[in-house]
């Protein structure tokens, strides 16, 4: 078995103490290996800094073929059980394995809408930000993972899907992916480990060949604070079976690359930030199953990559990865109603509307447990979305040809006719039925220089700390309405960036003073 | 996992047709992954369901002694928003997961098809 990007020596405590007391020293130590983690660290090794970066998750062996319920025991976080709390639950899922949430999402490659990224420098008054000042990080992060388009057939559960777009006349396109050489086994969650170029196996080992270090299975549990700098940071270090050991590090600055979740309950947990953990966003989806009179050619289909952007940014449609196991957890959410659906899976295909919801979660640290409480409650025009959303999904699986189109929602058989789903979905949904997830999670900690709204400066920089910067998911102002990815590499980069430029001239100005 | 066990009896049955001494061993293979998996749920998600279904279990267990529609009165508490089967879809969710994923199961779909 060989580490992703390593040589078979493997590795990733080389160069760095283990031993759990003595306190590991760095010029940067970045928090989470995931799109944002990543970027950073490929940046600093490149500008010559020591740098240290450590995952709460495992190291997954490149080779390593993966079922379903592997990879969400390995590589999701708690298997892949989040719920956020509110009413309806929420089912989320985030990455928990080095190279973060890119080892297990479906790898498309999406850029913030301009007319978005215009409106948010507005809104929350970002310096040096919008359209033009993020397209060179765009173009950056498309060519490292080399976004293409699908080049392989994608199966009938797409082409029957882009068909009756067309024959709607609903605008639609094929995501672009970062893959190289995809085999089109539909295995973008389980890591992909011949197709996928992820933060793992397309970013970290040219960081670590300029001498990044990475320390897998080590949960960060705190900042300490001195004044206007984090001065320590403490950590549980798992080793193999034994127990967690305690590992401290001294960093000069620090990277919280933590993901949405867990970069605000760090620095609430350490009583660090204001406006930290209170925003957090979401792209809430709903799903059908669509029941066709011929077989889809299941085994034989990619990912999915066609979506409806007719809607567009509030609402996407598209198809969802369709393996035995996946279609398995969404029929048994109300097995009475949809099990029949199990022995047809031949024939079932698995679609999805996405909202870019204004609704806002709160993440609560609770002491004692790894996980925050996590709560989110979606507002009443986000619920008219999902409404409009199901009823454009129901439109476009009848007009693709299927003869049964089932909901996410409990207790619901499913409708046979568009005209069926057009007469009920002309009420309101009923929230108390809806069985929402999201693999979105994103503005926990904002950006920008009003106060009031955000939780640093327009970089990434808390606000009260001279020496931490935020660079993930956190760090989108707003829900994008598109797949986070390649916004999170672009912000991270600019992150990275600014931190560099900032670090420069503080040793120039250093430099001056000295021969003064 | 009981409810996993009569609901996965009822799939390798009717569905897959597996011959006893067979459909013993995929039977406790998938419970048994379908229960390492659900330990990896956080807390605050398992115990709030556990103490539910519980209540739920209870609930039930009275409401069927005297003879009132116990599915019937589950449905009106979960309207209330009480996710009184949540671990009951947990379970089957996870169980099915693991079935498709069992290779033995795997090699009788493809038998099947």
């Amino acid at each position: 078995m060989v580490p992703r990007g390593m040589g078979s020596q493997g590795m990733e405590t080389r160069g760095v103490g283990t031993g759990g007391h003595e306190p590991v020293a760095c010029d940067v130590l970045v928090i989470g290996s995931g799109a944002g983690g990543a970027v950073v660290a490929d940046r600093l090794t490149a500008a010559g800094r020591d740098v240290v970066l450590v995952e709460e998750g495992p190291d997954v062996p490149a080779d390593l073929a993966l079922s379903p319920a592997e990879a969400m025991r390995r590589q999701w976080r708690c298997g892949g059980l989040m719920t956020a709390f509110g009413a309806p639950l929420l089912a989320y899922a985030e990455g928990r394995c080095v190279g973060g949430g890119t080892e297990i999402n479906a790898a498309i490659l999406q850029r913030i809408p301009a007319a978005l990224l215009d409106a948010w420098s507005r809104r929350y008054a970002i310096a040096e930000y919008g359209a033009d000042a993020l397209a060179p990080y765009f173009r950056e992060a498309e060519a490292l993972l080399g976004a293409s388009p699908p080049e392989r057939p994608q199966g009938s559960v797409t082409t029957r899907f882009a068909a009756a777009a067309a024959a709607l006349g609903w605008d639609h396109q094929s995501l672009t992916q970062a893959k190289d050489g995809c085999l089109g086994g539909a295995t973008c969650a389980e890591g992909c480990p011949p197709g996928r170029r992820s933060m793992a196996s397309a970013v970290l080992p040219r960081a670590r060949a300029r001498g990044l270090r990475v320390i897998a299975d080590c949960r960060v549990v705190r900042l300490e604070r001195r004044g206007a700098r984090v001065v320590r940071v403490l950590a549980r270090r798992r080793d193999g079976a034994g127990p967690a050991r305690p590992m401290t590090f001294r960093p000069e600055h620090v990277f919280l690359c933590a993901g949405a979740i867990h970069t605000p309950a760090l620095l609430r947990r350490s009583g660090l930030g204001r406006n930290v953990g209170a925003s957090l966003r979401a792209h809430p989806v709903v799903r059908a199953a669509a029941l066709f009179p011929e077989p889809l050619t299941v085994r034989h289909s990619a990912t999915p990559l066609s979506a409806v952007t007719e809607f567009m940014p509030d609402l996407r449609l598209g198809g969802s990865i369709l393996l035995p196991g996946y279609l398995g957890m969404m029929l048994a959410e109300d097995w009475q109603r949809r099990g029949w659906l199990w022995a047809h899976r031949e024939r079932v295909g698995l679609y999805y509307a996405m909202a870019r919801a204004e609704g806002r979660g709160q993440v609560i640290p609770i002491p004692g447990l790894v996980e925050p409480l996590v709560r989110y409650r979606a507002t009443d025009d986000d619920w008219e979305l999902l409404r409009r959303g199901l009823l454009a999904l129901s439109e476009l699986l009848f007009a693709a040809g299927a003869e049964r189109v089932v909901p996410s929602l409990f207790g619901h058989a499913g409708w046979t006719s568009p005209g069926a789903a057009r007469a009920e979905l002309a009420a309101p949904l009923r929230r108390s039925r809806a069985g929402l997830a999201t693999l979105h999670l994103f503005s926990s900690c904002p950006p920008g220089e009003e106060a009031a709204l955000t939780a640093t400066d327009s970089f990434g920089r808390l606000r009260g700390l001279s020496n931490l910067t935020v660079a993930d998911a956190s760090q989108l102002p707003e829900a994008p309405g598109v797949n986070p990815q390649l916004g999170v590499m672009a912000h991270a980069a600019r992150a990275a960036d600014a931190f560099l430029a900032a670090s420069d001239a503080q040793a120039r100005r250093r430099a001056a003073r000295d021969d003064a | 996992m009981w409810v996993s066990g009569r609901f996965l009896d009822g799939l390798l049955l009717d569905e897959v047709g597996l011959a006893p001494a067979e459909r013993e061993a995929v039977r406790a293979a998938v419970i048994r992954a379908a229960t390492d998996h659900a330990r990896l749920a956080p807390l605050q998600l398992r115990v709030p369901i556990a103490v539910l279904s519980l209540g739920f279990c209870a609930w039930m267990a009275v409401a069927g002694r005297l003879g009132w529609n116990a599915e019937r009165s589950a449905a009106g508490w979960e309207r209330l928003g009480v996710p009184f089967r949540a671990l009951t879809r947990l379970q089957r969710s996870l169980a099915l997961l693991a079935l498709a994923d069992d290779r033995r199961l795997r090699s009788a779909f493809a038998r099947r098809a």
